[in-house]
Order: C-alpha cells, then structure tokens, then sequence
C-alpha cells in the first residue's frame, strides 16, 4: 500500500454501525485477499514473540538487536533465564513465526500487505514468564481458530489451502505446549491444552476474520473486548494491541 | 507414515526404533508398521488420489476416510486407557467420562515417564480416548449415520461405513505408560499427515474447514504426547514426509497421501 499517512487500527471499542475491519484494509480477493490476512497474523505473531523474547530475555530481540515497539517503548528484559520452560519455546517457536512470514511475504510477490506494520503489546507491563505465557498461549489459539476461520474464503482446492493448513497445525502444536508449560509452572491443569470431547465436539474452533481482527485490535484475541484492558486472567496493565499500517 | 517413513529410510533410526519397540515388547507391532511404510506414494496433491477400501466418492469418500481414521483412533485410545488403567481390553469407554478414571495415573508402571509426566500423560489419555470418539461420532453425524447428540458417545459403532468387522489391535502387550503413550504418539502423528494429505482431494470449503478443525485437534495431541515423552513439539524432522511447502523441520507439517495411510493402518492396527 502506497498510502502515505500511517493508518492506526487501535480502538478501545468496537465502531459502531461499522462492518469493522473495513473489508478494504485487507487488499485483494479470493486466495490473495487471504493470504495478506494470513500474513497479518503471521505478522503479529512474529513481532509478539520478538518482543516477548526480548522481555524474557535481556531485552534484545530474536536477531539480537534492542527491541521498541509500535508505540515506540523499549522492551526491557525480565532475564527469566535461559531454562525458562517459557523462554526456551518462545526461542523455538518465534523462529517459526518468522518463517510462515517470511514464506508469506514470499508468495505475495513485490506487493504485501501490510507492508509496514507494527505491533505494541504493552509487554513491559507483564513482570512474569507466566504472564507473557499467556499472552503467547492466547495468540496462538486465536492464530488456530484465524486459520479455520479463513479456509470457506479460499478458492475451492486452492492450491493455498494445504500450505495454509501445514501452518495451523503448528499454530496448534504451540498453542498445546506452551498450555502444557504454563500448566507445570502453574501447578494446575487450568489451561486447557486441547478442545475437551463435550466442547464443540472435541475439534478446534473456526474464528470468523472480521471478529479476529477486531479482537487483535482491541485487548487480547480470543477474549471478549475490554478496552484499554486485558480480559485474560493474570494479565493486568496490557493496551492491547497496536496494529500500524502505512 | 512420515514418522515411519523417517525410520525405513533412515538406518540408525531405523534400529533405534526398532530396539525400543522391541524392549518395550513391542517388536512385532514395529516391523509390521515399518513392513506398511513400502506403501510407496508419489503422488502430489492435486493428483488423481485413491482410497483403497473407503466407500462413497468426491467429497463423502474423504469424509468416509477420516471417519476410518477417527474409528480406529478411538478404538486404539479405547484399548490403550483400557490397558493404562488395568481394565479388561474390550471393556467400553465410561460412559462418566473421562473423570471416572481418577485424575491421577493409578497403574504402577510409568515406564521411562517420571511420576509427574505419567499423571500428565494418563490425564491426557483419558482426556484424549473421548476426544477421538467425539471425532468420530461427529463425522457418522456429519455423514447421516447417527443423530446429532452433542456429548454423548456413540454406544454403538453398528451403522458405521467404514467400521473393520473383525476389530482393531493394539499391538503392545506392554502395560507400560511410556509405551502405550509411544503408540498412540504415532496414531496421532499419523493422523496429523493423514488429513494433510487429504486436503487436496475435498472439494467443499466447508469441508475442508470441518476436516481441517479436526485436524489441528490431532496436532495438539500429538504435541501434548511429544511433551510428555520429552520429545520436541515437533512437526518433527521426517526424511520421508512431505511438507507441502518446503521449509525448516518444524516451520511446516508434513502430509502423506491416503494410499500410504490406508496400508500402513489396515496392515498395522486391523485385525
């Protein structure tokens, strides 16, 4: 996109009357329409997980460089260590991140979208390894039902839709693990690391695009909107989400 | 069977696995998973796909086919809490839930897992063995064999297209966790490149997006399962599977084609 002014998608309530996200933020139809969706979401969670590493961390980010966010704060870093069950998938799954970016921003050609986003998570106001956990685990489960919910919007055997299927199913194999980590260091079973066989019967969730957005926009996906707040239990003092296009 | 495919091509896989299948009294079950890997399928998606012994066509032929998938995951998961729990092997699912099997693991034998990751893995077991029974009933409502009781366990698999007549093995005698936990890890990894693999075959996109909703339901599982026997997240690195988009070992999950699955599970886990 060739606009000039940067765009700010941060609200702290839904628009009224509105057919929010304006379906024109999302350029293109059909398979390209979805895979510029695809590549926000990869987009977010990519930048989530640099941030959250440089927050876990000594605040450099994934590639070792300082860290500032969309709001332009400087992560700082917790230094949780590098045993860090949190820090240690975080590490592994950001680079995986990155890759489905990377492959995405690839198959869209010379014309992405967004092609300069930023995101501010409010991460320096998570002051524990649980917190930014769960911050991660939310984000994944929403990136898990984002998936499900974009396939009726792509072309019937779209050569896209497996590889966007062997992206999900990560998506879903970090959602269980870092659940699985949280769990341990919790002393609990609380987070459900699996769809349970009276919910939906026992299968993920689809999330229709215009509700995902919405909620990455607003607070924590997957959870109701609150503005200015977080709705997820044990995260206090985050501003949700920053998502700058220009 | 991508995990498999890895150990048939892969010598020192090969015999690793095949070493700890065999302590585990698992060895004859092992070669006759390895024997169904020579199933040989080259063909890529889009390509003319079969599926040997799944009845209908189009669209209702691949629902037909996860549904052969579902059946016998949940009859192994059937079997497996069965042996984990120290019940008779044929002995039905509760119908109380997952809970009637205590939430801690009762049987003694934790194998290689510590005392807390053989309660994690006997919880997830129990959690799991209902879960895939859900799948498949989902899909014999989907498919207009059973009426639509959300929660409710289908007693009876008596209507079932796909069901194998002469029953499903669980091919350990072992009653170690760690071993039947190993078992299922590859039921579910296998289950994960199975539907995979289908996706290029299913015309209606609401289909696919309910296939595809099952689908990463096996991926947490077989996460899940990874965790507890200290295994990487994983898509694990597989030689043999094929990613649908080359990338690095975990970036992309790996997919085989429903020949390929057919054989290894009617060879492996039929009666």
């Amino acid at each position: 996109m060739a606009t000039a002014t940067p765009i700010t998608l941060y609200f702290t309530s839904k628009p009224t009357g509105a057919n929010y996200p304006n379906p024109t933020i999302i350029p293109g139809s059909g398979d390209v329409k979805v895979l510029n969706y695809a590549l926000a979401l990869e987009l977010l969670e990519s930048t989530l997980y640099n941030q959250a590493f440089a927050r876990l961390g000594n605040g450099t980010g994934l590639d070792g460089n300082p860290v500032v966010d969309a709001k332009g704060v400087t992560i700082t870093g917790l230094n949780v260590g590098a045993s860090d069950p949190i820090y240690k998938y975080v590490k592994e799954f950001g680079v995986v991140e990155k890759g489905h970016a990377d492959f995405l921003l690839s198959a869209l050609g010379g014309n992405p979208y967004p092609a300069n986003v930023g995101f501010a998570f409010g991460i320096n106001d998570l002051t524990s390894n649980v917190a930014v956990g769960k911050l991660i685990y939310t984000a994944e489960l929403a990136g898990v039902g984002a998936y499900l919910g974009a396939i009726p919007s792509f072309a019937p055997k779209s050569q896209y839709l497996q590889i966007a299927a062997s992206i999900q199913g990560t998506e879903a194999r970090h959602t269980t693990t870092v659940g699985i980590a949280l769990n341990a260091l919790l002393g609990s079973s609380a987070i459900e690391t699996a769809p349970m066989y009276t919910e939906n019967h026992g299968i993920d969730v689809a999330t229709p695009p215009d509700n995902v957005l919405y909620l990455g926009s607003n607070g924590i996906p997957g959870a109701a909107a609150v503005p200015g707040g977080s709705a997820l239990p044990g995260v206090s003092g985050l501003n949700g989400f920053v998502f700058l296009v220009s | 069977m991508t995990n498999l495919e890895t150990l048939m091509r892969d010598s020192m896989s090969r015999r690793q696995f095949l070493a700890r299948m065999t302590a585990a009294g698992l060895g004859a079950a092992a070669t006759a998973m390895l024997a169904g890997c020579g199933g040989g399928d080259n063909s890529g998606p889009g390509s003319p796909g079969t599926f040997p012994g799944i009845p209908g066509s189009g669209d209702i032929q691949v629902l037909n086919y996860a549904l052969a998938l579902e059946t016998t995951e949940a009859d192994l998961y059937r079997q497996a809490l069965n042996l984990a729990s120290s019940k008779p092997i044929d002995t039905p699912l509760s119908t109380a839930g997952p809970g009637a099997y205590g939430s801690t693991y009762p049987g003694g034998q934790p194998g290689t897992l510590s005392s807390t990751l053989a309660n994690i893995g006997y919880l997830y077991l129990a959690q799991y063995a209902y879960v895939e029974a859900a799948h498949r009933d989902f899909l014999l409502v989907q498919l207009g064999h059973s009426a639509d009781t959300p929660g409710q366990l289908t007693t009876t698999n008596a209507t079932n297209p796909v069901l194998d007549k002469n029953g499903y093995k669980f091919p350990t005698a072992s009653s170690k966790l760690s071993d039947i936990l190993t078992l299922l890890r590859v039921v579910e990894e296998t289950g994960v490149t199975a539907y995979l693999g289908a996706v290029p075959y299913i015309s209606s996109l609401a289909y696919a997006q309910a296939a595809a909703s099952i689908y990463s339901t096996e991926a947490r599982h077989s996460a899940g399962l990874n965790y507890v026997l200290g295994l990487d997240a994983g898509p694990s690195g597989v030689a043999g599977g094929k990613q649908p988009k080359a990338g690095a070992v975990n970036e992309f999950e790996y997919a085989q084609t429903p020949t390929a699955v057919l054989h290894t599970v009617t060879t492996t886990f039929y009666k």
